[in-house]
């Protein structure tokens, strides 16, 4: 099993990404079980994939689509919609003022 | 150096809503403007609830397929969605359902006046819900969340800001004429995005800046426009100095017509893509392609051409007519029916476009053809009267007859216009002419 060398600042980054706050404690910690895992994982290269077509599903299934049509019995009235919000006003799920813009 | 030593090196990223029945994996109501109250067409899939499955709806791909065939794209017959992670308030799920390295339609193209733009891609994704920002607080709206949107992605081949808004611009018009979306700009149905930067003019072709700024959410194709100029100054200036520009994200106010910056990119975005585990791969098969391909309806510049080869008109002249598909329909069938009575099909359309008679494109275009007619018909009055009242003009314009006798015959259109005014009604005016000439020439 090949040694893999994983340092804090990836795992700062890995961090932030996944919007997950560590200490430095933390993150040396996390550093030693990534290189475990990533070596275990690592097994995979070993395998003969030389006649296998890339895969991007494991399912099987292709096609499965729906019909262009409304069914309003699946939908939640606004009070269902906002139930669980934890902060709401005039309808509208409310949060805190968000800074940066849009990004789609 | 000066500001014309640049070259602008411009994309264009168009999203755009398609105006499914049902949004894009759930069976909630398409309808995030006329919806009236926030939240109301939401289910556990477009609120992003652990356990809730997506579905894609059928026509939302297929109508992809449609505009990439308009844009003479070529089709992946195998496709796939994938999930692109991120956090925001307005994608509930953490991620986007979007199509990453395999989108439906690739490398197509668009013609404008100042030449081709090259598409990149048009994928299919789904839109995010609606952020309102308060002064301390923001409010979020679903019903947005989970609508079919398109984004379609040029390769750099703009060459200035002119081109861009003629290319949003026939975009949008084609978008319509497939009646695959309303692009309603105002509201954000259609949402344009310049990514802007310059380079030498002495730079070959294909040189790409090492930097890069992107201009979002624009909503007027005048402000994308102005966006884009007003960067290439910017740019240019910095350039000048010896400086390279920030690679950010830059919005555009329209009561300063300048951009500003909102983000700086210092690290790569890293989306972490992979293949949606909830959605199975689509495959079509080539048949399916060709049946959608047939299913095509003409689009404005094959319109045109088709109306002007037929019925006489200029290229130009026929692009007028088909600024929308019920123009070109109402215009049609008018040239049909003038064609039918002989009516000069040029006259006619520029009678009409001059305004010269009152039209709306859901008259019937026999009604208009009839006032057309009575517009240019002839007031009777026999030829004896007519060369009575010229008789008369000629006695009061001695002076006039006799600059026409001695040779100075280019006063005849002046007394064709006075014979014209005396006759005070509509009649042919090769009739006066002739009397005329007649009566000078004894
Ligand atoms: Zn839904």
């Amino acid at each position: 099993m090949s040694k893999k060398q994983v340092d804090q600042n990836q795992i700062k980054d890995i961090a932030k990404l996944a919007h997950i706050p560590i200490s430095d404690i933390e993150s040396q910690q996390l550093a030693k079980d990534f290189a475990k895992t990533l070596a275990v994982v690592d097994q995979l290269k070993t395998a003969d994939v030389s006649r296998i077509d890339s895969t991007h599903q494991v399912t099987a299934f292709k096609n499965v689509t729906r019909e262009d049509k409304v069914d309003e019995s699946l939908s939640f009235t606004q009070a269902e919609a906002l139930a669980n919000a934890p902060q709401q006003k005039d309808g509208f799920f409310l949060v805190p003022k968000v800074l940066t813009t849009e990004d789609n | 150096m000066s500001g014309n030593n640049y070259q602008l090196v411009c994309g264009l990223e168009i999203h755009s809503e398609l105006k499914t029945k049902s949004k894009m994996f759930c069976a909630c109501k398409n309808d995030p403007f006329a919806a009236g109250k926030p939240n109301i067409h939401t289910c556990p899939v477009c609120l992003g609830m652990p356990g809730g499955l997506p579905l894609a709806n059928k026509k939302a791909i297929e109508w992809t397929i449609k505009i990439g065939l308009a844009l003479n794209c070529q089709i992946n017959l195998f496709s796939k969605f994938d999930r692109k992670n991120y956090f925001y308030p307005d994608l509930p799920k953490g991620y986007q359902i979007s199509q990453h390295d395999i989108p439906f339609c690739h490398d197509g193209f668009l013609d404008t006046s100042q030449g081709r733009v090259r598409i990149q891609r048009i994928h299919l994704e789904e839109d995010t819900a609606k952020l309102i920002h308060q002064n301390n607080y923001t409010l979020i709206d679903f019903n947005r969340s989970g609508v079919p949107l398109v984004e379609i992605v040029t390769e750099t081949d703009i060459k200035n800001a002119q081109q861009a808004k003629e290319y949003a611009q026939k975009l949008r018009q084609i978008l319509r004429y497939l009646d695959v979306a309303d692009c309603d700009m105002e509201k954000g149905g259609m949402r344009l995005e310049a990514n802007i930067s310059l380079k030498k003019k002495t730079d070959p072709d294909g040189f790409l800046p090492n930097y890069k700024v992107e201009c979002k959410n624009i909503n007027s194709f005048r402000f994308m426009e102005m966006a884009i100029n007003y960067e290439m100054e910017r740019q240019a200036k910095l350039l000048d100095q010896g400086q390279t520009p920030k690679q950010e994200t830059r919005g555009f106010s329209a009561e300063s017509g300048k951009t500003f910056s909102q983000r700086a990119k210092e690290e790569a975005e890293d989306y972490r893509y992979f293949p949606d585990p909830d959605l199975p791969p689509i495959e079509f098969e080539p048949a399916e392609i060709a049946q959608i391909k047939q299913e095509l309806v003409e689009l404005p510049d094959q319109y045109a051409a088709r109306l002007s080869e037929e019925h006489q008109l200029s290229l130009d002249l026929a692009q007028r007519l088909v600024k929308n598909k019920k123009r070109a329909e109402f215009f049609e069938q008018l040239l049909i029916l003038a064609k039918r009575e002989k009516i000069e099909s040029k006259k006619i359309i520029n009678t009409l476009l001059n305004k010269k008679i009152d039209y709306h494109l859901s008259d019937d275009p026999k009604n208009t053809i009839e006032e057309y007619k009575k517009l240019n018909e002839l007031e009777e009055m026999s030829p004896e009267i007519i060369t009575e009242l010229i008789k008369e003009l000629l006695q009061e314009n001695q002076d006039v007859v006799e600059k026409y006798q001695s040779g100075k015959t280019e006063v005849l259109a002046f007394l064709i216009g006075q014979s014209m005014k005396k006759i005070a009604k509509k009649v042919d005016v090769n009739l006066v002419k002739k009397v005329l000439l007649d009566q000078l020439n004894n």
